[in-house]
C-alpha cells in the first residue's frame, strides 16, 4: 500500500512540474552590417548582373554601389526614378515624374513604346521577356507577355483592386503587387486574374516595396518602420525592425539581403543563420 | 523729336514693367494632410507640375509643408490650388498664399 501511495505521488509530482519547453533550430535573417551611402536617398534597387543599382528618386539619378557602399558610378538626369529593375545588360526606370519607362544599356536610353498613358508610374519588373508596370494613379498595372501588354486593376480596396500601388514583381507563375495604401501584397497569374492576398492582417501602415525570393516574400512596412517576411502563402516568418527606418525595397545577392533605409541614407546587411526557437 | 523721345521713354517703361511683371512670383505654402511616403509628395509634385511656370518647389514629408512659387500674373487661386491637391489625392489642411505685391490670401481653416 505504501508502495503504491509512493508511485501515485510521483506520478502526480511529474504530471504538475513543468513541461521543458520545447526549442528548435530555424533560420532568420540576421543584421549584420549598416552600411552607409551618404548623399543616396535609395528608393529602389536592382541588380544589374552583379552590379548593385540605386534610384536615388530626390536626386534624380541612378547609382551604382559597391557593397561597401561606395559609388561606383552615377547616371542622372531622370525625372524621378522609382522602383527601378534589372536583367545582365539593361536597367528599366519608371519616370515617375514624367509618365515614362526607361531602358538604359550602357549609356543608351530608350522609352518603353505603349499605347496606354501612364500617370505616374512608381514600379517595373522585368522577368525573361515579360515586363510589368505599375501605374500609381491609374491605380493598374500593365502586363507584356513579352507578345502583347494587358491591363488590370481599378481603384478600390476589393479584391484585384488597387489603392495606389508602388511596386510589382513578376515571378514564374504569378504577378506580385504591393497595393499600398490598401495595405497588403496581392498576387495575380499572368492572366491578371486575382490569386490571394497576403500581409493585409499585419498592421502595415503602406506596403510601398516588395521583394520576391525563391521562398520568401519580403515586403516595407514604410511608416512603421518594419520590414515583414512572410513565405509565399502568406504565413509571417519574421519581422525586421531593428536598424530599419522608412524602409523603401529590398533584394537578395550572393545570400545576403540587402534592405533599403530611404531616410536615413542607409543599407541594412543580413545574412540567414540558425537560431534555436520556442 | 520731342515728340519720339517721350513715346521712346514710355515703351521703354511700359516694356520694363511688364518684364518686372513677369518675373514677379507669387508665394504658395501649403499644408498637407496624408502625405506619407515619397509617392505621395512626388505625386503631389507631379500634379502641379501641370501648372506651368511652377518653381521652388520643395515637400517635406515628414511636416506635410508644401510650398512653391507661380508667377503672379497668372493669378492662381486659393480654389485651384485646393482642387489640385485634392487631385494628387491628399487634404490641403491650410492653403496661404502672398502675393507678390504683398497681400495675403488664406483658406477658411487658415483664418480659424
Amino acid at each position: 500500500m505504501k508502495k503504491v501511495l509512493i508511485l501515485l505521488s510521483i506520478i502526480i509530482v511529474s504530471c504538475n512540474s513543468p513541461k521543458k519547453e520545447e526549442k528548435k533550430t530555424i533560420k532568420e535573417w540576421t543584421l549584420k552590417e549598416v552600411i552607409k551611402i551618404d548623399g543616396i536617398n535609395p528608393i529602389g534597387i536592382a541588380l544589374k548582373g552583379e552590379e548593385l543599382w540605386l534610384s536615388d528618386s530626390d536626386h534624380n539619378r541612378l547609382v551604382q554601389i559597391d557593397t561597401t557602399g561606395n559609388i561606383i558610378k552615377t547616371v542622372n538626369d531622370f525625372d524621378r526614378p522609382m522602383h527601378i529593375d534589372a536583367n545582365t545588360t539593361s536597367i528599366y526606370v519608371p519616370q515617375y515624374g514624367i509618365d515614362t519607362v526607361t531602358v538604359l544599356t550602357n549609356n543608351t536610353r530608350k522609352v518603353v513604346p505603349l499605347q496606354i498613358e501612364l500617370d505616374a508610374p512608381a514600379g517595373v519588373s522585368t522577368y525573361k521577356d515579360e515586363l510589368a508596370i505599375v501605374d500609381f494613379y491609374n491605380n493598374q498595372i500593365h502586363y507584356n507577355n513579352g507578345n502583347q501588354w494587358s491591363s488590370f486593376g481599378s481603384e478600390g480596396n476589393a479584391n484585384g483592386q488597387f489603392y495606389y500601388p508602388t511596386d510589382v514583381q513578376i515571378t514564374s507563375n504569378e504577378i506580385w503587387v504591393a497595393d499600398a495604401y490598401n495595405h497588403r501584397v496581392q498576387v495575380f497569374d499572368k492572366k491578371g486574374v486575382f490569386v490571394r492576398a497576403i500581409a493585409w492582417d499585419q498592421g502595415i501602415n503602406a506596403a510601398t516595396g516588395i521583394f520576391v525570393s525563391k521562398d520568401e516574400v519580403f515586403v516595407t512596412d514604410f511608416e512603421n518602420d518594419r520590414v515583414l517576411i512572410f513565405d509565399h502563402k502568406g504565413v509571417l516568418k519574421q519581422e525586421l525592425k531593428d536598424k530599419v527606418n522608412k524602409p523603401t525595397d529590398m533584394i537578395i545577392k550572393e545570400n545576403i539581403l540587402y534592405t533599403l533605409n530611404y531616410r536615413q541614407s542607409t543599407i541594412n546587411a543580413y545574412v540567414l543563420e540558425s537560431v534555436l526557437k520556442k | 523729336m520731342k515728340t519720339k523721345i517721350i513715346i521712346m521713354l514710355i515703351l521703354g517703361l511700359v516694356s520694363v514693367s511688364t518684364i518686372q511683371a513677369q518675373k514677379q512670383r507669387d508665394d504658395f505654402k501649403i499644408q498637407v494632410d496624408g502625405l506619407g511616403c515619397p509617392f505621395c509628395a512626388y505625386g503631389l509634385e507631379k500634379k502641379f507640375k501641370e501648372f506651368k511656370g511652377i518653381k521652388n518647389v520643395a515637400i517635406d514629408i515628414e511636416t506635410g509643408d508644401f510650398t512653391f512659387t507661380f508667377p503672379s500674373d497668372k493669378k492662381l487661386t486659393l480654389l485651384q490650388v485646393k482642387t489640385q491637391v485634392e487631385e494628387a489625392g491628399y487634404t490641403p489642411v491650410t492653403i496661404k498664399i502672398t502675393r507678390a505685391n504683398g497681400e495675403i490670401e488664406v483658406s477658411e481653416k487658415e483664418k480659424e
